[in-house]
């Protein structure tokens, strides 16, 4: 008693100091520029609160609001409990009245009580779950919720009558995060359906062998010593009781699969494991009936549990990879604020018109595609371009359905509706993709193809010479050639090889969806970049910046940048925001008194610094195009004009940055520029080069302009770009290459590079990438390292190894003891041990080869 | 010698609970969030 007592004093005591550490690190996180609510760097002038008697500052309206959300409720302790490690995104914030926005075919109801599946979105680690459920739970009206971290799913039961499914949505969108309600009899629930259907016929599998060993290692020390016939006659019966269903309930799976492929006259991998264990079993029955003969009930049901083991690991590593188009239909915005008769109305996306004006406010997703026509903002197009860049829109601009609209309120004009949206333009390229992207016929197959008519053909001939030479064993030879060439090593062969390679992927953060992507990719011949967001960051960097000699007040880099950074740090254009962020990101001090900031469109911006150097003096700065300096009079030294060319030649964004007194004076000096790109990521030239040593082509990808195009394609060395290409053209591209006889994989981010994803013959995505890339592609790289790309290839050929391997142990196994089982010499202790050695040995074989780092 | 009989009933039947066992577990969803429940332990106040 006093020890539990001494125990729990323990424990309180840990949690105090784990609580103060938590409260240090809180402490420490919001005093550095962060977002206190995501956790996001914070924009140079944050939204700012007191909360509780904490100044809390906030990266956007809509932290602000979700934070003082959670702090009303109580759920203050959230910030405790989650993970710093991993920042959330910005929230997702939810337009008016969604009630009859959602399909009422999504809610099963039985009384008052209904229920709903949600796809939460958002969710980055266990405490969203916490602060989901919490807050649910205390909602008036809700029976449960229960949230699965896995896969991101809610499902909720609630009283229709104290409570509508909009009012849920609307408490779990005031948290920031999405619910889209998703319907649990769509593919990606089935899927999760059949993962646990074959979970429970492996297990079943699993006991019928288990047993049945036993049995069988009882049965065979009889054989050595003596078993009376009795005992012997009563395991043979008790095994085959143990058998039935793994025979008749595991093995169905495969007698259906073999069943359909037989209708379509093609011949399965199905079809020689549903052969095998039914013959063996048959004739293992025979043999117990009329006590004579002996009895492999234990082969039969080892095999069927081995090959369901592999088929379950397999399809549950696919469990998570949802549909794709589900997806991206559940990404829309589900209402709009249309604006009829002057006045604001909220209605169901479906019902707006092409022509009418819709009001959209900070924070939204615009509902369908327009043309602004008043007010301005910048929007958030991540999810259709890959480009992380926000885009400024003005009167004029036009605007996607399904984007985010960050800052500002605008009105547009609708243009497009439902089908005609470039999201359902996507979507529609998406679903053509895959539905007609050819199946190539998989290995497995081909050889099922063959070995089955082979063996049944050794059989039967068998049977002929036996029926000739001795009719009274011509039934057993045959059958003994039928159970012994067990087509169980090479069922295993393929599944094993690829669950060791997807093993080996997944160690070094390579997703693969599924084991037959391992066996096309060896036989990739081009690779295509889309080159935002792979072999680049995909946003604005400074990549340059040259100081020019004829000033000499400032002698470093981070003090060119510095001066140019306290400028630009009020800006909101991206190549200000730029600037600013490297600045950040080398630690610079930009505490001074700045002045006077005005901003000259296209051509940059001017402002008054109290010169850090001078002491105190007041100092005009301008940073921008060769335009602004030359309107400002001022001679641009040759040096950097020639730096300006080249840099500019490759792609880049150069501007100048001088200062000096106004009017223009002798000592007003010019004295440097900064050149700012899309920053090509460290390992893309190591990664393009890797892959063309395996022989492969790599072409660049890109909407972006020629010259901007080639200078990447150059700098990391590729084969090829293709630049202007719209996002629509992409997968058209791959489809063309494939024409050609090319065998694509295709390597992108965005939702725009979906359809190529799903066309290309191995689609990769970034794992920065939208969910809806990801979920197009076949292989997804957990990080966004280049380098991976050529290691999943690396895998493939050597998975592809493994599988030679493999096949080569099961043929070597057949080509020995097929002529012996036909000639009748098999004693059925050899046949009992040969069989689960030629599994193990591939097994083996694939463990081994899956093992070996260098894989 | 009879015993055997008994005695390898016995373990079958054993068998077949545990098998009862684990297919009533996958059934009521034991197995499908892997993840959320070991950091629910410590939330749960």
């Amino acid at each position: 008693m006093r020890e539990q007592v001494l125990k729990e004093d323990e424990k309180l005591r840990r949690y105090e100091v784990e609580k103060s550490s938590t409260s240090q690190l809180l402490n420490l996180t919001t005093s550095e520029k962060f977002c206190y609510h995501c956790g996001q760097p914070l924009p140079s002038e944050p939204f700012r609160e007191s909360i509780n008697d904490r100044e809390l500052d906030f990266c956007c309206q809509g932290c602000q609001a979700v934070c003082g959300y959670i702090f009303k409720a109580g759920l203050e302790s959230y910030y405790e409990k989650r993970d710093r490690s991993r920042p959330g995104g910005p929230p997702l914030l939810l337009a008016g009245d969604i009630d009859n926005t959602i399909n009422p075919k999504l809610v099963r109801s039985e009384g008052n009580i209904s229920e709903i599946s949600l796809m939460i979105e958002g969710i980055h680690c266990a405490a969203c779950i916490w602060l989901i459920e919490k807050v649910l739970g205390e909602a008036d009206g809700i029976i449960a919720a229960r949230v699965n971290f896995s896969t991101n799913r809610a499902r909720v039961q609630w009283d229709s009558k104290r409570l509508s499914i909009g009012e849920i949505v609307k408490k779990i969108s005031s948290l920031g995060y999405g619910a889209v309600p998703y319907d649990p009899a769509s593919s990606e629930a089935v899927l999760a359906e059949k993962n646990n259907d074959t979970l429970v016929r492996l297990v079943v599998a699993g006991f019928s062998t288990v047993a049945s060993m036993f049995l069988a290692e009882g049965l065979y020390a009889g054989y050595f010593w003596g078993i009376d016939a009795a005992s012997r006659n009563f395991m043979q019966w008790l095994s085959m009781f143990i058998t039935i269903p793994a025979v008749f309930y595991s093995a169905i799976p495969f007698m259906k699969g073999a069943y359909n492929g037989l209708r379509n006259r093609a011949m399965t991998m199905d079809l020689p494991i549903a052969l095998g264990a039914l013959i063996t079993f048959f004739y293992s029955a025979w043999a117990t009936v009329n006590k004579r003969g002996d009895v492999y009930f234990d082969s039969a049901a080892m095999f069927i549990c081995l090959i369901l083991a592999g088929r379950y690991i397999e399809s549950s590593s696919r469990k998570k990879a949802g549909n794709a188009t589900e997806r991206l239909l559940g990404l829309g915005a589900k209402s709009a604020t249309v604006i009829r008769d002057g006045e604001c109305v909220i209605v169901p996306v479906d019902s707006v018109l092409v022509g009418e004006s819709v009001e959209v406010r900070p924070g939204e997703k615009i509902p369908v595609d327009g043309v602004v026509i008043e007010g301005e903002s910048r929007v958030d197009e991540t999810m259709l371009t890959g480009e992380s860049r926000h885009l400024k829109k003005v009167v004029g601009s036009k605007v996607s359905g399904a984007t985010l609209n960050i800052d500002g309120r605008f009105l547009f004009r609708v243009t497009a509706i439902g089908e005609d949206t470039v999201l359902s333009k996507i979507i529609r390229l998406v679903e053509d993709a895959q539905s007609s992207k050819g199946a190539i016929q998989m290995m497995a197959d081909k050889i099922a193809a063959w070995f089955v008519p082979a063996i049944l053909g050794i059989a039967s001939l068998t049977y002929i010479y036996w029926s000739i030479h001795d009719p009274s064993h011509a039934v057993i030879y045959a059958v003994a050639v039928l159970i012994i060439t067990c087509p169980c090593a090479l069922a295993l062969a393929i599944p094993t090889a690829t669950i060791a390679g997807t093993g080996a992927g997944a160690r070094e953060g390579i997703l693969i969806k599924n084991g037959e992507v391992l066996e096309k990719a060896h036989k990739a011949t081009h690779v295509i970049f889309d080159k935002t967001g792979t072999l680049t960051e995909g946003k604005m960097g400074v990549v340059n910046t040259v100081v020019s000699g004829r000033w000499s007040g400032v002698s470093s880099e981070n003090e060119l940048l510095k001066i140019a950074a306290l400028i630009e740090k009020s800006s909101e254009h991206p190549i200000g925001k730029a600037i600013a962020r490297e600045a950040m990101e080398r630690k610079l001090d930009l505490n001074a008194k700045i002045e006077g900031f005005r901003a000259y469109p296209g051509k940059g911006v001017e402002g008054k610094i109290e010169w850090p150097v001078a002491g105190g003096q007041w100092s005009v700065v301008l940073v921008g195009n060769r335009k602004l300096m030359l309107e400002n009079g001022l001679q641009i030294p040759h040096e950097l004009i020639e730096e300006e060319e080249r840099l500019s030649s490759e792609g880049k964004t150069v501007v100048f940055i001088s200062t000096g007194h106004r009017p223009p004076t002798t000592d007003h000096s010019l004295f440097g520029l900064i050149a700012i790109s899309d920053k090509i990521r460290p390992e893309s030239k190591d990664a393009v080069a890797n892959l063309k040593n395996m022989g492969l082509r790599v072409t660049i990808l890109t909407g972006d302009n020629q010259k901007t195009a080639a200078a990447v394609a150059n700098a990391v060395g590729a084969d090829g770009f293709i630049a202007e290409v719209l996002p629509a053209d992409k997968e058209s591209i791959v489809k063309e290459l494939q024409r050609k006889g090319d065998v694509v994989i295709m390597v992108g981010d965005g939702i725009n590079d979906a359809p190529a994803l799903a066309r290309a013959d191995i689609g990769i995505a970034v794992g920065s990438g939208t969910d809806v890339a990801i979920e197009s592609a076949d292989i997804i790289l957990l990080n966004s390292n280049p380098l991976l790309v050529a290691r999943a290839i690396g895998i493939s050929r050597k998975t592809f190894g493994i599988i030679k391997g493999n096949l080569g142990i099961s043929f070597l196994y057949n080509i020995v003891f097929t002529p012996l089982a036909a000639m009748g010499f098999i004693v059925p202790v050899v046949a009992g041990i040969a069989m689960p050695l030629s599994s193990l040995a591939v097994i083996g074989n694939s463990i081994r080869a899956g093992r070996g780092s260098e894989v | 010698m009879e015993m055997i009989y008994v005695i390898i009933l016995g373990a079958v039947y054993l068998g077949l609970v545990g098998l009862a066992f684990l297919v009533w577990a996958i059934k009521t969803g034991q197995f499908e969030d892997m993840e959320g429940p070991k950091y629910r332990i410590f939330y749960d106040d």
